[in-house]
């Protein structure tokens, strides 16, 4: 019987980049990590990073219910591979309270946070 | 396969109903449904139920309405708990297995705990592990309102449609419900009214999302040899059934939307042979508006027009009762509500009588020509992908 824990000891982040594996067999991407493909069940597995660059695919606000909540403002972006040849979707925050900011189709960079996605908006 | 009929609906009064008892709630419409069939309920041979929180509340509702005794299955299958009830009642008579099945959903929202409205469980931190990339994802935003929002705003992005255009679906959807005694919310609103309630998930406002509301329906299903048999003569006949799934991820070729729900709506067509322009000639539907948006899009996602030109149907009137192409005459679940698992019942009670001429419909009757075939349409998510389930439904067999 295969091993059941399918989680290798990789972190989620190397600096502002993302860890992922690609299958060497159908080309699909995942992230976070396992030791197999989720689509062809292949184990021939590449690790790429992907990040720091994206773009922005879609975006909103968070509910602010009381005064003193925070209004956030998260979204969609797709993230490249630094050859641009690869990319995954991936959904997170960004760091402005400005809604100004962020237009669709923007590019953003991945932000060096262990537990959250956190994108910087970049200038034009 | 055999041919299956619905032969009977009954729905209890949509809305805040924390007071009552799950069997307060859900015995009525099972002795409505058995009233409206017209039939002895010893015939009735086994009972899907769909509900997210109601543990044993099936064995409950047939104790109460002296059913007590058959199969009984529970189905929890997020917001298409109901239609997936449906599905596998009337999978039990096509199969030959019953010839008189009763598919029930209810729901009270307080009783919810399941992460699929929130709810700090392990299948929620789970969930989160997996919120890479889809425009419904909970990372970030959280819940429901959330993800229709992001599909919105690139849906403004890509084909311009503007905030007042969602907003058009919620106008239509309550100018129905007023004719709807059943449903929660019973008042027109204006569009600037919608414009400018609560910002929920810009750009949802508060009324642009369904309501957390309680309630019950029921449907009976007979078999064509049942049918005969037993001389009901207004049955309407079930011609497809279809289920897709979505593991959510986006969908990178098809934004913005799902694509499962655009294969689901071919698959279930084919299946009963109609195409996406026989609605506009003949038929009607009510689909899952969730949320604003989410109307918009299906009616893309099904064929009716082409991606992009959802705007157009609200606009000019296409969706009306008295349009080309009537869609949720009910009020659907913008104003009926929104308790998970009796939307899909409840969405089937509602095009049965339709079709049927129900005095239960008549202040909100789709005319004459348009009652030849209609659809019904869930999209749930369990948290972590989503399910979504179609019917089509046909006077003639």
């Amino acid at each position: 019987m295969e091993n059941l824990i399918t989680r290798p000891k990789v972190p989620r982040l190397v600096g502002n980049k993302l860890n992922a594996v690609k299958c060497n067999k159908c080309g699909n991407i995942r992230s976070p990590v396992r030791n197999y493909c989720n689509k062809c069940q292949g184990i021939d597995l590449s690790p790429i990073q992907i990040g720091p660059k994206g773009i922005i695919i879609t975006f909103s606000t968070t509910y602010k219910k009381k005064e003193k909540d925070k209004k956030r403002i998260f979204g969609l972006v797709q993230l490249f591979t630094e050859d641009g040849k690869d990319s995954i979707n991936l959904s997170g925050t960004f760091d402005t309270e400005n809604f100004n900011d962020v237009k669709i189709g923007k590019k953003i960079e991945l932000l060096p946070n262990e537990k959250y996605n956190v994108f910087k908006i970049l200038e034009d | 396969m055999r041919n299956v009929a619905v032969i009977g609906a009954g729905v209890s009064p949509f809305g805040r109903l924390d007071a009552l008892l799950y069997q307060e709630i859900g015995r009525p419409p099972v002795n409505d449904a058995i009233e409206n069939a017209g039939i002895d309920r010893k015939l009735i041979q086994s009972c899907y139920y769909g509900t997210c929180g109601g543990v044993g509340v099936g064995h409950e509702i047939m104790n109460e309405t002296g059913l007590i005794g058959i199969p009984i299955t529970r189905v929890v299958n997020a917001c298409s708990s109901g239609s997936n009830a449906f599905r596998l009642a009337y999978m039990d008579i096509a199969s030959g297995m019953s010839d008189c099945t009763i598919a029930m959903g209810i729901e009270k929202m307080k009783n919810v705990s399941m992460a699929v409205v929130g709810g700090g469980t392990r299948f929620q931190i789970e969930a989160k592990a997996y919120t890479h990339g889809s425009p419904f994802s909970i990372g970030g935003g959280g819940g429901m309102p959330a993800g229709f929002a992001l599909m919105g705003r690139a849906h403004m992005k890509m084909f311009g449609t503007k905030r007042e255009d969602f907003a058009n679906i919620v106008v239509k959807s309550r100018k129905n419900a007023t004719k709807n005694h059943k449903a929660e919310f019973q008042t027109k609103m204006t569009i600037d009214e919608v414009l400018n309630d609560v910002m929920i998930n810009d750009p949802l406002t508060r009324s642009q999302c369904c309501p957390r509301t309680d309630g019950a329906a029921a449907v009976i299903l007979m078999s064509e040899d049942y049918v005969k048999e037993h001389h009901i003569d207004t049955p309407i006949w079930i011609k497809a059934s279809a289920m897709g799934s979505h593991f959510g991820g986006g969908d990178p070729n098809y934004p913005p939307g799902l694509s499962t729900d655009a294969d689901t709506a071919k698959r279930v067509f084919k299946m009963a042979g109609v195409e996406p322009k026989d609605f506009y000639e003949r038929g009607f539907g009510e689909c899952h508006d969730c949320f604003s948006v989410s109307e918009l899009v299906h009616y893309e996602d099904f064929g009716f027009c082409k991606k992009g030109e959802g705007a157009d149907m609200i606009n000019d009137g296409v969706v009306e009762i008295d349009g080309d192409l009537p869609i949720n005459p009910s009020g659907g679940l913008l104003s009926v509500g929104h308790p998970l698992g009796a939307t899909g019942t409840r969405q089937i009670a509602e095009v049965f009588w339709q079709m049927r001429k129900d005095k239960e419909v008549a202040k909100r009757q789709v005319p004459d020509e348009h009652l030849d075939i209609a659809f019904t349409h869930t999209l749930g998510q369990p948290m972590v992908g989503f399910t979504n389930v179609m019917h089509v439904f046909s006077r003639d067999l």
